[in-house]
């Protein structure tokens, strides 16, 4: 891994969808990974818990020098003739619904602050379970 | 609640299955529903 990359601290992500329910769990195996590899100086790395500021303070440290990339990372694909093209065009119909959907949320949910703070409803005034209700459910 | 279900990559992403993506849209339009009930009175103020 070490060999693809310009520093010698690499970031290696842990964890996917659905992985963070259960910390007790996950960091008691993650601990038992991060222990073991550190017992083996054979195996020439080691491992500690970080956080992004803690690695990108560390890769500054070490002065490398990077490429400019200037095209993008579209379309993604994760294997050979494997493009996730699919999902641009998969329901436009819902595509379209979930940006009609978020510009009404936002304008109802900055109306409603701004009706909170004049306080010049009485509906707003009068319901406030109601208007909790029907903002969260948005 | 409905719109964050709704941007999940899962969701977004439209490759559920129809009856999934129904669902989508009902608890979508549910919310909207419920909420310009609420908005008609205070439109009316």
């Amino acid at each position: 891994m070490a060999n693809h990359y310009r520093t010698t601290n690499l970031m290696h992500t842990m964890g996917s969808d659905f992985h963070y329910s259960n910390s007790r769990m996950w960091f008691k195996n993650m601990d038992k990974l991060l222990n073991y590899i550190n017992s083996r100086p054979d195996f020439g790395v080691k491992f500690v818990y970080s956080t992004p500021k803690v690695y990108i303070d560390a890769i500054q440290k070490e002065k490398a020098s990077y490429p400019v990339k200037t095209d993008d990372f579209f379309p993604y694909a994760d294997n050979d003739h494997a493009f996730w093209t699919g999902y641009f065009t998969s329901r436009v119909s819902l595509k379209g619904f979930v940006k009609d959907f978020s510009r009404f949320t936002q304008a109802a949910r900055k109306h409603i602050s701004e009706l909170k703070i004049s306080n010049s409803s009485n509906t707003v005034r009068n319901n406030p379970k109601l208007i909790e209700e029907s903002i969260f459910e948005l | 609640m409905a719109l964050g279900i709704l941007q999940h990559h899962d969701a977004v992403a439209g490759t559920a299955k129809q009856k999934v993506t129904d669902d989508y849209f009902a608890l979508s339009t549910r919310a909207i529903s419920k909420f310009n009930n609420l908005y008609r009175d205070i439109k009316v103020e």
